[in-house]
């Protein structure tokens, strides 16, 4: 029957009537934002926990194997770096420290109130001539002024103060600005520059970014035994490869060479986002959480188009009947309503997804935790759509084979 | 014929229909128990700790942000404030965290070799006052008296620990561990930060969004694993004598204690606790914004499922107008009609709810619980969803013209 293949049956039957058809896409709309914003949500949780480790420039890390977080305390020691050194295809090794327990930040206000109060605070120390850390927000003056010992750059992203009405624009560690003077694990240190832009996590209020020099005087020096350097053991040593080396290669190699002791794992820094993500994944309920979200939506949306789908065919039953009387058959039927189902699919993911980048807006404004909208997690939105309007026709599909031309007369 | 039971013919007789149709409902009430239910584990989260600790006030750091952020302050804080009138004790408690090397373990997904770490929460009281620091009795930490006593009197001895039974299922099983540790069954030693421990009896408080699994010792065990120092605390328990006033004796401990402490009552540190995480935590602001996300969601979607049931039985409403009833009569039979579809999928997600609830307890960690405001304001929302359906709905019966059927 070729005639009525031209005819875009689907179509017209959803279109017929402007106002349902606006209300049905409503309906999958509202699945669709369910999804993804509960997966927005799991995401940008997880992403808060990896926010330093993706603003290394490195191409491969040397982590201590048994690290599955940059909570713990396991590092590589600097031989290991110094033997990295040596691998042909590697350009610079850079040490990077990372202090969740001995720094110590005193409170900046100056009443007798808040004066004595201390606060752990993550203290990430870098050569300030590495650019090892990328932080755009800081301009070169800064790193400059940062080789001075006791000088230190502040997160102006630290968790803000519980109490935000009587304390505007402070941080839980009181307010940070440049030039103010407070201590660091109780010696005198200063802040300097405008502040970067990293956010709070889990595991810490705020960062604060240290010369290495200053980082053995000051967090790690008082730990260390006499005459033992307080820089030996460094937490992550980012490695850069000169141009045209292949990371794999000399991955292979640099893993080939410390696989006897067994001390230092080999990871590219994707790898390294990861296993810190699988680490919050696995400690907290926040895959559970909203994992069940993402789930929840799919079946809701699930329903909500077999309801339309169901509907529409009893809706149409007469006319498909009449169509099956004239011969057309199951076949073609079931195509007419895959079609109605996907194009229900588009029409309600197309203003979901922008209703879901609106709430993720709204919801990076109220909370400071940024949500992002990326390709692939859209793409996972709209495949997540298709799917269940696909299979909701086919639960649909049973009742239009069920109709009987002799029913209808 | 009245409209009741009217609209209780239309529901019965289309089965598969009405099947449909709560089936649909029910969802909706799922979605919404499920979010709320959540919530209602931050909540719990939030003073599930403290409503397991006996204090009358609570001593803090002054820069205390919640368990986790404790802040510590100097021990001699607890003499100050033992020498204030009307206090009985003032018993320490140090909170801090440590890693633990997971056992392998047996699952319905397959064995898992171990070996990986995961964070536990670590607690910390003097053993001989085990029994006054914490609730016992039964639904408490210690089921009795004796029960504690024993317990406190196993860890006196170094690198000794108590294992908190509600942990997550990923640490090893509760009665197997303090097995290996008394020798008597095979196993790997029990690793914590890389040290062997000892698991010598174990204790209930539960898991939530701060923590994993919680272990008890004495202060010199944690000191031991953790490098902490002896000479501070997080929490000072203050106990008055019978017949003193909280708040007096606040006051006059504000007065004595430096600015590094801040002592609050059980209403002051419940309330800012809850404040802390449904409002400033990530995880409260999120999930409270994922309940309004799933009452929405579900008026959206129960007024979907409401006007399809009604729209298929258009005929039956316009015959009973060809028959002469009054528009009030078929605007009652449809608000009955939705009330029994509230009820009929009202049912079966609640029994769902009651069930992903134990799963978020048992596999998530999540204190969910199934309270009676809970079910009744769900009730309320589902019976107002469905209703309010109803009467946009009617509207379309109310246009239903008998000429057009026939």
């Amino acid at each position: 029957m070729p005639p009525l293949d031209r005819v875009p049956l689907a179509w017209k039957n959803l279109t017929h009537d402007r106002l349902r058809f606006a209300l049905f896409s409503a309906g999958i709309g509202f699945a669709v934002v369910l999804m993804g914003v509960q997966l927005g949500i799991m995401n940008a949780m997880l992403d808060s926990n990896t926010v330093l480790l993706r603003r290394l420039d490195a191409d491969l890390v040397l982590v201590n194997p048994t690290r599955q977080s940059l909570l713990f305390r396991q590092a590589v020691n600097r031989r290991r770096a110094e033997q990295a050194r040596q691998v042909a295809g590697v350009a610079s090794v850079e040490p990077v420290y990372v202090e969740y327990q001995l720094g110590l930040l005193r409170h900046t206000g100056d009443r007798p109130a808040t004066r004595s109060q201390t606060r752990r605070i993550r203290v990430v120390a870098v050569d300030p001539d590495s650019g090892v850390l990328r932080l755009p927000e800081v301009p070169a003056a800064d790193w400059e002024r940062l080789r001075v010992p006791g000088a230190a750059l502040y997160d102006r992203k630290s968790r803000p103060h519980p109490d935000p009405l009587n304390h505007p624009g402070e941080t839980v560690f009181g307010r940070l600005a440049d030039g103010v003077p407070t201590e660091l694990s109780g010696r005198a240190i200063t802040l300097v520059g405008n502040g970067f832009a990293l956010g709070f996590d889990f595991s810490t209020d705020g960062t604060l970014v240290v010369s290495d020099r200053t980082f053995a005087r000051w967090v790690r020096g008082p730990y260390t035994p006499p005459g033992a350097d307080p820089l030996a053991e460094i937490d992550l040593v980012a490695v850069r490869l000169t141009p045209g080396a292949d990371p794999h290669r000399v991955r292979d190699q640099l893993r080939a060479m410390f696989a006897p002791e067994g001390d230092v794992d080999v990871l590219t820094l994707a790898q390294l986002v990861a296993r810190e993500e699988r680490f919050w994944w696995t400690n907290t309920p926040i895959g559970f959480a909203f994992g069940i979200g993402v789930v929840l939506g799919f079946v809701v949306g699930l329903v909500i188009c077999y309801q339309i789908l169901t509907g529409d065919v009893a809706d149409h039953a007469a006319e498909y009947a009449t169509l099956k009387a004239i011969g057309y058959t199951n076949g073609y039927l079931n195509r007419v309503v895959l079609q109605e189902a996907l194009i229900l699919a588009v029409a309600g993911y197309v203003p979901g997804l922008l209703v879901t980048a609106g709430t993720f807006a709204l919801l990076t404004d109220l909370t400071g935790l940024p949500l992002h909208l990326n390709p692939a997690r859209a793409g996972l939105v709209l495949l997540l759509t298709l799917v269940m309007c696909a299979v909701s026709s086919w639960m649909a599909v049973a009742r239009v084979k069920a109709v009987d031309p002799a029913d209808v007369f | 014929m009245s409209p009741l039971r009217l609209a209780w013919y239309h529901l019965v007789h289309k089965r598969a229909r009405t099947t449909v149709a709560a089936g649909g409902v029910a969802f909706a009430v799922i979605l919404i128990f499920l979010e709320v239910g959540l919530l209602g584990g931050v909540d719990r989260t939030a003073t599930m700790l403290f409503d397991r600790l006996n204090f009358d006030l609570l001593i803090a750091s002054a820069e205390y942000l919640d368990l986790s952020r404790a802040g510590e302050f100097p021990r001699s804080r607890l003499a100050q404030a033992r020498a204030a009138d009307g206090v009985a004790d003032v018993i320490p408690l140090a909170v801090s965290a440590g890693g633990w090397r997971l056992p392998s373990r047996t699952g319905p997904l397959g064995t898992s070799p171990g070996g990986e770490v995961m964070s536990i929460s670590l607690l910390a009281v003097p053993p001989a006052l085990l029994d006054k620091a914490f609730v016992v009795g039964p639904g408490g930490v210690f089921p009795s008296r004796e029960e504690a006593q024993a317990a406190a009197a196993a860890l006196a001895r170094l690198d000794a620990f108590l294992f908190d039974r509600r942990s997550k299922p990923e640490f090893g099983d509760p009665d197997r561990l303090r097995a290996v540790s008394l020798g008597l069954a095979d196993g790997d030693p029990i690793r914590l930060n890389d040290r062997q421990a000892q698991i010598v009896g174990h204790f209930e408080i539960g898991t939530g969004f701060s923590w994993n699994g919680l272990l008890l010792s004495s202060e010199e065990t944690l000191a031991r694993f953790t490098g902490r120092s002896p000479h501070t605390v997080d929490f000072g328990l203050v106990q008055l004598r019978p017949g003193s006033d909280p708040l007096a004796v606040q006051r006059q401990l504000r007065a004595i204690l430096p600015p590094d402490v801040t002592v609050f009552t059980r209403a002051e540190i419940t309330a800012l606790e809850r404040r802390y995480w449904l409002r400033l935590t990530s995880v409260g602001q999120f999930l409270s914004v994922a309940v309004v996300l799933a009452v929405v969601v579900g008026i959206i979607f129960v007024y979907q499922m409401m006007a399809a049931d009604i729209r298929n039985l258009l005929p039956e409403y316009a015959t009973v107008k060809a028959l002469g009833y009054r528009p009030p009569f078929l605007t009652a039979v449809v608000l009955w009609q939705a009330a029994l579809l509230a009820l009929f999928g009202f049912v079966p997600g609640f029994v769902v709810s009651l069930g992903l609830y134990a799963v978020a307890r048992q596999y998530g960690g999540i204190p969910t619980a199934m309270t009676a405001a809970t079910a009744a304001g769900v009730l309320v929302l589902d019976l107002g969803m469905c209703l309010a359906s109803g009467l946009l709905a009617v509207r379309k019966v109310q246009t239903a013209d008998p000429a057009d059927l026939f």
